[in-house]
């Protein structure tokens, strides 16, 4: 039983204020007077529910006989080698793209986008014998919602849990004007990624901010609104009550601080999406408008979650992932021509999560199961890119990479690290890094070096 | 003063404690004492209690005790007091150095004077009449200390002729900066902080019928109210085991085609069969107006209740691909559910594990022994749920739920890869049953959902394999038999008690039962008393009828849970009576982020051990509430009350929309006090809490009394928007 002392700060704070600040301004959107933030920086990550198969999403290329030695045609899940879209990371052989991802290709060549090969839950380095022994075994690893809450920066046995995306915010949410503009964003749920330890998301629609139904300007608008804004204030002793409250009192201090952002016109950005369709593109969509009006908002550090699921092939991989793919590649490279127009390609970048990886050994059903290192995309103009970071697996089921005989390929990159490289960018200092990532000190490389 | 049964009913005068307040002050002494020689000495500071804090809004004035009984006869009796916690702390009876703190009630403005100088004390009594003396309040201390005692801040008001006190350094800069008519006397005494205090709960009064339709149907009517208040709520439970079935009836999807023919058709004309039979067999079109047409209509109130809540365990979901969007093909898959909701658990497995549904959802139709040549295994998807999400979990728990831990403090996997693939290769050689249906065979009618899975020999893998617990399954056993074994050897396992406890008691009645709670629930599971595992009339009864389910009164601040999106819109609808034929309202529960029969995932709409953020209280519901879906709430009950709900849908037979008729509330709308009354009885069952009370009432008030319909409009949606509403306790 919790007190209700024990409440963050941030909402007690926008739960109290005057019947003045409830009505909306209906002035035009104004010029900011801040200075535009030369420091800006935003945080873009992309979740791919259900588990990415990353063995098909990049595959060796010079080295092909390597996947087809695991993945051959009878199964009906591999990749032919003429499918693939080579690209050329510095220093290695070539390797190639899924199909379905050509759009990101000449992003790599460009060097804005980045590999970060097989990366996975670790509680410390780990060798195949160190998990055949049962040492240093992370739990549960290949339990969706464990994994879930794993990549999202969950540390178990939190009382009160949060997500590595908050624990930033909490440490660098302090850059943004007031408190109506809150640092994380999310256009996909309550995803544990977003809480942070004293700070919460907003939650958008995929559509945009939403408003509150009903008109306020009126006698009796008036008096209503009123009402329900000082019965949110009320019979606070029971904590659901409370706590359900709170989220509407920062629902409508935070869209009608978001509003006018989202529902404003940006050409650049419409240029740079036409022709997407899908959720994902609807998702990245509202974080550009929110990164174009960073000025007006006086947002100077600004995270955003968003998501795809059907990631999880068991059944049927080729269909399921291209189609996954065929949303996922047009989104991200329009998200990064729209970020390239509003002349800020540097100071946004954008990275994918997911449960884990998955068997490199098809299943019965043309598919693949749960697994455990995979690799993930980083992109941005501040990305190195053209170059693949952390260290591809050795394709051999059974081999020392593998930590069972299915091809589940142990990580050589700790969620932490790959993590910790993302915010020291962000702009977390060292010293605030053991916040956001409690388990870091178990690894030694602490920043992997793909972003300058 | 007059005050109604059940607290309603106002009081504008101002608040008299009781007519002898000695009286409830000596009761409390007596109390006091015995604890106070419990407690061991530790230091003063160690023996204060908070000071509760009312503001008066009749009056404008405030109000403050000590005493907790009299803080809930106030919360409970006079709506315009506003609570507003523990501002500080001080001694309920004398301490060394302590002394008492004289309170008056001033009856000329209904308000009270506390002072802690005798001097003042006798000067009032001498001078002023209508000072009634109520004698010590509590004891507080006369000076500065070197322990932590802060200073009391007195202000009196011109305007009212009364006294407000605070400890709050930041409140008295405030007040003396901006209100002008409080003149500021200096610190009164000195009190303590009332941080860290422990403060008692207030107890929640709600009727328990009204409390139990909560938990037991889609929301409380005046007839079902009526009928739980004539037998009783044991005798209820086993009426609604005995209420004939709703569900999805096959005669209305008996289109067993995943395929469009001539006969059910998406081109064909608008007005004729043929397209009817397209939007209502090949979508869930239909199926989704009759879930919500059964739930606002339909008696066997408890069995929909509990096939609803089995279906957020046992996940299948129209997000896999257009088969799952057929209406049959979900309809047959429900009604399994809604037969075998008081049956038996180990049936509900066995039906479950042999669906094609769940076959086709999570992978196990035509999974296949393992394929050297072709270097694949067994699909292990449906393997792996079957232990996570329907029956065991993930870890290894104790009889009332809580994890078993081992000498390092770790919780114990209940399960490894090792049990995954073992099920993997049980649940192989099975494929979806033949097509018998009376349409022509459509391409896609190669999968076919309307009877149970078929074994495939040649792909069931024969080999031995280890289950849970060590439990061995010798070569060459047929699919169907290894089936039958695997499904019994987790229903055994005793995890699966609990496991289904806890989904239970937190679909129904709270999020944070106790685990003595879950440990009687699933003991329920183990044996119904008769022998039985598994007997889910057993475990309803265990559900509902245990004590922390039962009762008027509940002191738990966290008791009870939020309305997940399909529960608040029928609880608004039935509550209010609303004539509705269910259509578009799963519109509703979509932007509220629960899309029906569309889980996201297996996961369910929200995750099961979902947390309050920055709490450590369960609560699956609030996995889903946030800034967006929480403005789909609100519009949701604007739309019902002021926008005149749904319009009949064209492509519904004998539509009527959704419309809630508020003319009794605006028939009452003249008396204000008589409206609330009514909205708090249709709503709250009258157990609307003193807040929200006084909120409605003020609002309702400030309205023009010609305009009845506008005051009903506002207190109905003032209520039925409120969170005091949204959350069951």
């Amino acid at each position: 039983m919790t007190s209700a002392s024990g409440r963050r700060r941030f909402l007690r704070a926008t739960g109290a204020f005057s019947a003045g600040a409830l009505f909306p301004t209906l002035s035009a959107w104004a010029p900011s007077t801040l200075a535009q933030a030369s420091d800006y920086r935003a945080l873009v990550c992309v979740f791919l529910y259900g588990g990415n198969d990353g063995n098909n999403m990049v595959v060796p290329y010079d080295d092909y006989a390597s996947y087809a030695a695991g993945r051959s045609g009878a199964t009906g899940a591999a990749l032919d080698r003429g499918e693939l879209v080579p690209i050329e990371p510095a220093g290695l052989a070539r390797y190639g793209l899924h199909p379905d991802l050509s759009s990101l290709a000449p992003l790599f060549e460009q060097g804005k986008l980045a590999v970060v090969a097989n990366v996975g839950a670790l509680t410390a380095p780990i060798t195949r014998a160190d998990y055949l022994a049962g040492k240093a075994r992370p739990r549960n690893l290949f339990s969706h919602s464990d994994q879930q809450s794993v990549w999202q920066g969950l540390v178990p046995g939190q009382a009160t849990p949060s997500g590595w995306g908050g624990r930033i915010v909490d440490v660098t949410g302090a850059g943004n004007a007031g408190l109506a503009i809150p640092g994380m964003v999310s256009l996909a749920g309550d995803a544990i990624y977003t809480i942070g330890a004293t700070s919460l998301p907003v939650a958008l629609a995929q559509d945009g901010a939403l408003g509150l139904a009903g008109d306020r300007y009126s006698d009796s608008g008036r008096i209503r609104y009123n009402a329900l804004n000082r019965i949110l204030a009320r019979d606070r002793e029971h904590q659901l009550v409370a706590s359900a409250a709170d989220v509407m009192t920062l629902a409508v201090k935070s869209s009608e601080a978001l509003s006018d952002a989202l529902n404003s016109a940006y050409s650049a950005i419409d240029t740079a999406f036409q022709g997407t369709n899908g959720s994902l593109a609807d998702q990245v969509y509202q974080c550009a408008k929110l990164v174009a009006a960073r000025a007006q908002l006086g947002v100077s550090h600004h995270a955003f979650f968003t998501s795809m699921g059907g990631f999880d092939t068991h059944n049927a991989q080729r269909g399921e992932q291209a189609s996954r793919f065929r949303e996922l590649g047009p989104a991200l490279a329009a998200f990064q021509k729209a970020m390239d127009a509003l002349g800020v390609p540097d100071k946004v970048t954008t990275f994918t999560l997911s449960d884990f990886g998955r068997t490199f050994r098809i299943n019965a059903n043309a598919g693949t199961d749960h697994a455990w290192g995979s690799h993930h995309l980083v992109m941005g103009g501040g990305v190195r890119g053209r170059a693949f970071y952390g260290r591809f697996p050795n394709l051999a089921m059974g081999g020392a990479d593998d930590a069972g005989d299915d091809g589940q390929w142990i990580p050589t990159t700790s969620i932490e690290q790959y993590g910790a490289t993302l915010a020291k960018w962000f702009g977390v200092k060292s010293t605030a890094l053991a916040h956001v990532f409690p388990n870091l000190p178990a690894f030694a490389v602490t920043d992997l070096g793909f972003l300058a | 003063m007059r005050v109604a049964r059940n607290g309603q009913g106002a009081d504008m005068s101002g608040y008299r404690p009781g007519v002898r307040p000695w009286a409830a002050l000596r009761h409390c002494v007596a109390a006091l004492l015995l604890l106070f020689m419990l407690v061991p000495m530790a230091g003063a500071q160690s023996q204060v209690s908070p000071v509760y804090r009312f503001f008066n809004q009749a009056t404008g004035t405030h109000f403050y005790t000590i005493v907790a009984a009299e803080r809930d006869q106030v919360i409970g009796t006079y709506p315009q007091f506003a609570y507003e916690g523990a501002a500080f702390a001080a001694f309920a009876n004398a301490v060394p150095a302590s002394q008492p703190v004289f309170r008056f009630f001033n009856t000329a403005t209904g308000t009270h004077f506390y002072t802690i100088d005798v001097a003042e004390r006798d000067r009032v009594l001498a001078t002023w009449p209508q000072f009634a003396f109520e004698g010590a309040a509590y004891y507080a201390m006369p000076g500065p200390g070197a322990d932590a005692r802060t200073g009391l801040f007195r202000f009196f008001n011109s305007t009212t002729g009364a006294h407000f006190y605070t400890v709050s350094v930041d409140e008295r800069d405030q007040v003396r900066a901006t209100l002008p008519q409080f003149a500021y006397e200096g610190v009164a005494f000195y009190v303590y902080g009332a941080d860290g205090v422990p403060v008692p709960p207030v107890a929640v009064a709600v009727p328990d019928g009204f409390r139990f339709l909560q938990q037991a149907s889609f929301g409380a009517t005046p007839a079902t109210l009526a009928r739980i208040k004539a037998v009783g709520v044991p005798a209820y439970i086993e009426e609604q085991f005995g209420a004939p079935t709703s569900g999805y009836p096959e005669a209305e999807y008996s289109y067993l085609s995943l395929d469009e023919s001539d006969s059910c058709s998406f081109s064909a004309a608008r007005e004729g069969a043929a397209y009817s039979c397209a939007i209502n067999q090949l979508t869930l079109f239909k199926l989704r107006n009759q879930f919500f047409a059964n739930a606002l209509t339909k008696p066997d109130q408890l069995r929909q209740r509990v096939a609803w809540s089995l279906s957020q365990f046992f996940v299948i979901s129209a997000m896999k691909d257009p088969d799952m969007e057929a209406a049959y093909v979900q309809a047959r898959y429900h009604q399994m559910l809604f037969n075998g909701a008081f049956g038996n658990f180990e049936d509900l497995l066995l039906n479950v594990a042999l669906s094609p549904q769940m076959g086709h959802y999570l992978d196990m139709v035509d999974n296949a022994k393992a394929n050297p040549a072709a270097g694949t295994e067994p699909n292990q998807n449906f393997a792996r749920e079957l232990l996570q999400l329907f029956s065991i979990g993930t870890i290894e728990l104790q009889a009332d739920g809580t994890p078993l831990r081992d000498a390092a403090n770790q919780t114990i996997p209940s399960y490894g890869q090792n049990e995954i693939k073992a099920f993997a290769r049980v649940f192989t050689g099975w494929t979806y049953p033949p097509f018998d249906a009376a349409q022509k065979k459509g391409p896609d009618d190669n999968r076919y959902f309307a009877k149970p899975m078929v074994p495939v020999a040649a792909d069931h893998d024969t080999a031995p394999k280890t289950l849970l617990k060590g439990a061995t399954l010798p070569a060459g056993l047929s699919a169907d038999i290894e089936l039958r074994l695997a499904v019994h050897n987790v229903f055994m396992h005793p995890n699966t008690g609990p496991f289904f406890a806890k989904h239970m008691v937190r679909q129904l009645v709270t999020g944070n039962p106790s685990p003595a709670y879950i440990g009687r629930v699933a003991a329920a599971f183990n044996d119904n008393g008769s022998g039985v595992r598994g007997d889910m009339k057993a475990v309803l009864r265990a559900v509902l009828l245990d004590p922390e389910a039962r009762g008027d009164m509940k002191t738990d601040p966290a008791y009870g849970m939020l309305k997940e999106p399909v529960l608040y819109i029928t609880s608004v609808l039935r509550q209010l009576g609303a004539q509705s034929d269910g259509a578009g309202l799963e519109r509703a529960a979509r932007a509220m982020g629960q899309d029906v029969y569309y889980a996201p995932t297996v996961f369910n709409y929200y995750p099961a051990e979902y947390t309050i953020p920055g709490t450590a209280l369960v609560a699956p519901q609030f996995g889903i509430h946030n800034t967006n879906t929480v403005l789909h709430r609100m519009n949701f009950a604007y739309d019902m009350i002021y926008n005149d709900g749904y319009g009949p849908d064209g492509d519904v037979p004998n539509a009527i929309g959704t419309r809630v008729d508020l003319s009794a509330f605006s028939s009452a709308a003249a008396d204000p006090a008589k409206l609330v009354a009514m909205v708090n009885d249709r709503l709250f069952g009258g157990g609307m809490p003193l807040g929200i009370r006084a909120e409605i009432l003020a609002a309702v008030t400030a309205l023009p009394a010609d305009d009845a319909d506008e005051r009903a409009r506002t207190a109905v949606f003032l209520a039925a928007s409120s969170f005091q509403f949204q959350v069951s306790r």
